[in-house]
């Protein structure tokens, strides 16, 4: 897939604090790009300076594909922090405004707000929507015109459980029509559940970037027990299948390349071992993300 | 006209807009009316220190006088429309949406510009209506003190804009201006008294209030001796103008280089 994103070394500073640190990654069409990392790592600064709010002190980015970097910001639908909108105006008004600013037509604005579920709402005003609504009232925004690309951060803030699982749905529906998303979250849950890429900051710092299977993925053990554990235990010890064996509650032991995890269950049959369980586990990105991050 | 259009969908349902607005034209034209009919005066029988005339050409001097008290209503709207994008943060927002920075400048500057049209013709059309009504002398005497108004609206809007741009809240820039027109007035005497010349009168907003002044203030200083600094016409006019490019350029370059 070509790239539709390419950061190079961006820095930026506040005042002492150094919030990006020489950050470069690129973002392929068509993938659920996740910028991962902990409050305070500088996600949405540098969504921010993506977006045009702040400015790098050094570095670049390029949105490929766009002759210049605010008609790229018109076929993106951006979600920053809080759902911007004004207070007095109702929901439909404010799409209104955000279709000119976009040079959108106007006939997509009750589109967006039927699929935000805003429709019956449209003219209340904005000051009387819930936090889950203004949220959905942004990500209707996002939604006007059908973007190329979806700049999204924290996209579920503030959303009850229905409404998380609903706009999860929705990322994963738009991304198959071919919309490339860009989230930021510290939710490492929703990455794993919706992103397909990931990029992992900490205090500034890209720490790795990648599939998101490539970082979940690279390292799977398998989990057995057996009602006579020790038997168990000696049967996979020095076994030319095994790499290694680590004996705790449960055996976990890590496969040579070659071996499967059905060779394993024969092996043991063969020597009079019955499994109660056999797992196959691979490394969370969880697991992952702490180490890296801590 | 793209950027007009999007801060007139701002304004249309704006009920603060439409009040401040109702509120300059409505108490302006009350008061004219009260003044020209006598029911507001200032001095005993046919004399009145608040209007030397209505008729023409007096009307326009009258008038712009007047009508420079009454700007401030739009001036604390510029202050409302500019501190609620921050408020809002929607300013953060139309760029994300695809607007320039440097545009979103232009949207303000083209608002602030259409409200300085708009007042500078009501004042003449009221002023217009008003000569009409009183009769008198040629019309088209002292007719560019419609310029005058026009440039005094645009200098003071353009200050209100400039100081809501960097402090970015409501109540706090219309305190500051307040603060700041009674600063202003001290410092312009006191700057007169001390080099006995008029160069005090070249400040920010007083360099265009030099254009409408107290049509019967002369009359008035004569007979009590009062020292007057009179300031040169293209003085005013140039300083008024310079004054405004300033702020346009100084919010240009913040609008460009800084984080929103």
């Amino acid at each position: 897939m070509p790239s539709i994103l390419s950061i190079e070394n961006i820095k930026k500073s506040y005042h002492v604090v150094q919030a990006l640190k020489g950050v470069s990654f690129e973002v392929h069409k068509g993938s659920v790009f996740g910028v991962l990392g902990p409050n305070g790592s500088g996600k949405t600064t540098l969504l921010g300076i993506l977006l045009d709010v702040l400015k790098a002190d050094s570095g670049q980015f390029e949105w490929i594909g766009y002759p210049n970097d605010f008609t790229a910001r018109k076929n993106i639908g951006s979600l920053l922090e809080t759902p911007n909108f004004y207070h007095y105006m109702t929901a439909k008004d404010n799409l209104i405004l955000t279709a000119h600013i976009k040079e959108r037509g106007l006939e997509d604005v009750d589109r967006v707000l039927q699929q935000v579920n805003l429709y019956e709402r449209r003219d209340s005003k904005f000051s009387t929507f819930s936090l889950g609504m203004k949220q959905r009232l942004a990500i209707a925004g996002a939604l006007l015109g059908r973007p190329d690309i979806l700049v999204l951060d924290e996209p579920t803030n503030g959303l009850d459980p229905v409404g998380i699982s609903e706009i999860r749905n929705l990322i994963r529906s738009l991304n198959q029509d071919g919309i490339t998303v860009i989230m930021a979250s510290h939710l490492l849950d929703e990455v794993e559940k919706v992103c397909t890429h990931v990029a992992i900051l900490k205090q500034g710092v890209l720490l790795s970037s990648g599939p998101v299977s490539h970082l979940s993925n690279d390292e799977e053990w398998i989990e057995l027990s057996a009602s006579n554990k020790q038997s168990l235990a000696n049967a996979l010890t020095n076994n030319p299948l095994v790499k290694s064996i680590r004996v705790e509650e449960l055996i976990h032991i890590v496969l040579q390349p070659n071996a499967s995890i059905e060779d394993i269950n024969t092996y043991c049959m063969q020597q009079g071992v019955i499994l109660n369980q056999i797992q196959k586990r691979k490394r969370s990105l969880e697991s992952k993300f702490m180490e890296m991050t801590k | 006209m793209k950027l007009l259009h999007i801060e007139w969908l701002k304004l249309r349902k704006y009920k603060t807009f439409w009040l401040l607005v109702s509120l300059f034209g409505g108490i302006f034209l009350l008061w004219n009316y009260a003044v020209n009919n006598s029911f507001l005066k200032l001095g005993s029988g046919p004399v009145n220190l608040l209007s030397s005339s209505y008729s023409f050409p007096a009307v326009w001097t009258n008038m712009g006088y007047i009508y420079s008290w009454f700007v401030l209503f739009l001036a604390v709207f510029v202050i409302i429309s500019v501190s609620n994008e921050y408020t809002f943060r929607t300013n953060r927002q139309h760029i994300i949406d695809g607007m320039r920075r440097i545009d979103f400048l232009h949207s303000k500057a083209l608002l602030v510009l259409s409200m300085a049209i708009g007042a500078t013709l009501f004042y003449a059309l009221t002023a217009f209506i008003f000569g009409l009504c009183n009769g008198g002398g040629n019309p088209l005497e002292n007719l560019e003190t419609i310029v005058y108004v026009f440039l005094y609206t645009l200098n003071y809007l353009s200050f209100a804009a400039f100081l809501s741009f960097f402090i970015k809240r409501s109540g706090l820039s219309i305190m500051l201006l307040l603060a700041y027109l009674l600063f202003e007035t001290i410092i312009v005497n006191v700057v007169n008294h001390y080099f006995g010349t008029f160069v005090g009168n070249l400040m920010p907003l007083q360099s265009t209030d030099e254009l409408l002044p107290l049509p019967v203030w002369k009359s008035i200083a004569a007979m009590t001796s009062t020292v007057t600094h009179d300031t040169p016409i293209y003085l005013s006019i140039v300083f008024g103008i310079g004054y405004i490019t300033l702020y346009y350029f100084l919010l240009r370059n913040k609008m460009l280089k800084t984080d929103l």
